[in-house]
């Protein structure tokens, strides 16, 4: 079943981790104003394509942490804001190059904030993902299996990934509109 | 004993999943895929050939046919891909990643510096820091956190994004090429017969274009500190 299990303390459903590539050097060069226009840009677009029930956790600098009760939810959801970020970026000129990476699995609730392996294992694999593109875990896959081929997507391996401080290796894919 | 090998029909998929280590994996003529001694290959219910070294293994090497899809995945130490190969995807936390012969090529390397000596169809290359080095490819799509990049022949398009690091790209014209850096020169080749329609940018540095301008191919080049410079060989 494709849906989240919440209780009081966990959650299970998707944590996506969103990244501006090249934050720090873009507001050397370009400075705090214009670095705060692009981390606008990033969150009103981000804000615009997120479905009922899914939320932004926290703000991480140049950074979002998000969650969404389903998996196939997130996935099509992540797709349309990187299709926003192309279009923002061709109209703006400002180089939104956002990267993002989706995990499947159980979340615990510290304040309005999320912890544990599972989040930790979204943010390694956003490390993997690069600009414009959507990277997500075989766990992701498998929790939106039933409803991937109506989201029209295609899905390449990138392979087993030894992410820094995860003991085993996780299978990644690249996800992309058919 | 020696592992059994894995035969099958048709250019198998080989996946390898190392620690560290170095990984050679050679195309050759052959129909089996067999591995050094101390590693397993198994072959998966989905029929992709699995070699997992042993813990704390130095070095694997891994024969298998030509044309055979590879995608390995390893913490640190160098990938070496010989031989011609069908799909390639690697990646490694730390590690350099050489390529001599692909269909086509997925490479991934958080540190560590990426080359491809031939790659036929798309080039895909994502890298924080290293230098990237592809004497030719079908297309390229090329992410660099820090470092340099230099591909020698694009047939088609090509889309390179460095955060900071000098880009130099030579095209074929025969596709779009768009290349951006925050920081680093950019200097783009055009084939003589070719009069790229050129759009260039820079808000710290100088845009020349030294060739003539037409309509054969688009040349999108941007740096927000740096030179840029479009010319025909």
């Amino acid at each position: 079943m494709n849906t989240a299990v919440v209780n009081a303390k966990v959650l299970t459903g998707a944590v996506a981790f969103t990244d501006i590539c090249g934050f720090t050097e873009f507001t050397a060069v370009r400075g705090d104003d214009d670095a705060l226009r692009l981390l606008s840009a990033q969150d009103r677009l981000v804000r615009g394509c997120l479905p009922d029930g899914a939320r932004v956790v926290k703000d991480l600098g140049d950074g979002l942490l998000l969650w969404f009760p389903q998996a196939a939810g997130a996935l099509a959801t992540t797709l349309v804001m990187q299709e926003a970020f192309q279009a923002e970026a061709e109209a703006t000129e400002l180089p939104l190059w956002v990267r993002i990476g989706l995990h499947w699995g159980t979340q615990t609730r510290r304040g309005n904030d999320l912890i544990g392996h599972d989040v930790n294992i979204a943010a390694r694999v956003a490390d993997v993902a690069g600009p414009a593109e959507v990277v997500v875990t075989d766990r992701l896959l498998e929790q939106a299996g039933p409803l991937a081929p109506a989201l029209h997507v295609d899905v390449e391996e990138l392979g087993p990934v030894v992410m820094k401080g995860l003991p085993d290796p996780v299978r990644l894919f690249r996800v992309t509109r058919a | 004993m020696p592992p059994e090998p894995v035969t099958g029909t048709g250019p198998p998929h080989v996946r390898v999943t190392a620690r560290s280590g170095s990984v050679t994996v050679i195309g050759e003529a052959r129909d089996d895929v067999v591995a050094s001694d101390h590693a397993d290959v198994v072959e998966g219910p989905d029929g992709v050939v699995e070699v997992v070294p042993h813990r704390g293994s130095r070095s694997v090497t891994v024969q298998c046919p030509e044309g055979a899809a590879v995608t390995i995945g390893t913490r640190s130490g160098r990938l070496h891909l010989r031989g011609p190969l069908g799909a390639v995807h690697a990646n490694t936390a730390s590690g350099t990643i050489e390529v001599d012969n692909a269909a086509s090529a997925d490479l991934r390397a958080l540190s560590g510096s990426i080359t491809v000596e031939r790659c036929a169809g798309p080039c895909r290359i994502k890298t924080k820091s290293g230098a990237t080095h592809v004497r030719s490819a079908g297309s390229v799509d090329i992410t660099m956190g820090s470092g340099t990049v230099s591909v020698e022949s694009v047939d088609t398009s090509a889309r390179v994004r460095a955060v900071s690091g000098s880009v130099t790209l030579a095209a074929e014209g025969r596709g779009p090429i768009e290349v951006e850096t925050m920081s680093g020169s950019i200097v783009v080749t055009v084939p003589e017969w070719c009069r790229p329609n050129v759009r260039a940018k820079t808000l710290s540095g100088r845009a020349r274009v030294e060739c003539p301008e037409g309509d054969d191919c688009s040349v999108v080049a941007r740096t927000l500190s740096g030179r840029i410079t479009v010319r025909s060989r």
